[in-house]
């Protein structure tokens, strides 16, 4: 049998609303948490999921069923949160020099919301220093770091998501921890 | 003059650049059980690799720890208005 959002997936290409908003059930939590951690900012991460969803929406019949479901949904979401932050640094670095080392370099310039809900004055100061380190992960090693540790996908499934050699993923995640080190090592 | 060559040390040291790219390999899983002995004979040797695991191992830990943030309540409404009314318009024709 295959699996269950295989089988939503196949209702909703027929039409059936419900089952597509089981899938969307499933996935949003997941989504936003990826989407808010990338873009450091709800308003962004609320309309990055809710264009995933409608991409996913329109391109069903395109889904190749021998893949895994969450992996083409991943690979939606995570492209248009980098298209995002790519756009955002284009704009933020007009004074021209930074022609794309495509690395380190490239923080992706953060207007993060300042609004703090209740919630979040609870928020301890290590969480604060945590978040604030991923936020400044250069584009191209924070997805790879929040797809391996926040949604707990192993380096074969990012490889998937992202599409490149598992080799570049390992390096990546190797770079990325140890940018997250030495931006913790003294303050935690 | 240099007395002091690594290789002169034996077969078991571990250059720390090589420790440092075992390290990884050891957090991502895939460091072969050999190999892991051999890091664990460079780390009691080398305080400064020893310190940057712990530090590797307290910053995995540290991430993963951070709880989910979760989506407004409306979201799903919001998502699920803004699709298209009928994903195939010609198909309630025929």
């Amino acid at each position: 049998m295959k699996p269950l959002e295989t089988r939503l997936a196949r209702l909703a290409r027929k039409g059936d609303q419900r089952a597509f908003a089981e899938i969307v059930d499933l996935y949003k939590d997941k989504l936003y948490h990826l989407a808010y951690r990338m873009t450091g900012n709800r308003q962004e991460a609320e309309d990055v999921v809710q264009e995933a969803f409608l991409r996913v929406y329109k391109n069903l019949d395109r889904y190749d069923e021998n893949q895994k479901f969450s992996t083409w949904i991943y690979r939606i979401a995570t492209n248009l949160c980098i298209d995002r932050l790519r756009k955002r640094r284009a704009v933020y670095s007009l004074d021209a020099e930074s022609t794309d080392h495509d690395g380190l370099d490239g923080y992706s310039m953060m207007p993060s919301d300042e609004r703090t809900p209740e919630s979040e004055l609870l928020l301890s100061e290590t969480q604060k220093l945590i978040r604030e380190a991923i936020a400044t992960l250069p584009v191209k090693y924070k997805s790879i770091m929040i797809l391996r540790y926040l949604q707990d996908l192993s380096l074969q499934e990012i490889s998937d998501v992202l599409d490149m050699p598992v080799t570049t993923v390992k390096t990546r995640v190797h770079r990325g921890r140890e940018f997250l080190r030495k931006k913790l090592e003294h303050k935690l | 003059m240099r007395i002091n060559s690594p290789l002169k040390k034996g077969m078991a040291d571990m250059k720390c650049n090589i420790a440092v790219a075992s390290i990884h390999e050891y957090l991502d899983g895939d460091l072969p059980r050999d190999e892991i002995k051999h890091l664990q004979e460079h780390l009691q040797s080398c305080a400064a690799c020893s310190t940057r695991l712990d530090a590797l191992e307290k910053t995995n830990a540290f991430v993963q720890s951070l709880p989910a943030e979760a989506p407004p309540s409306y979201l799903s409404d919001r998502i699920m208005k803004s699709l298209p009314k009928s994903r195939r318009p010609a198909s309630w024709t025929s």
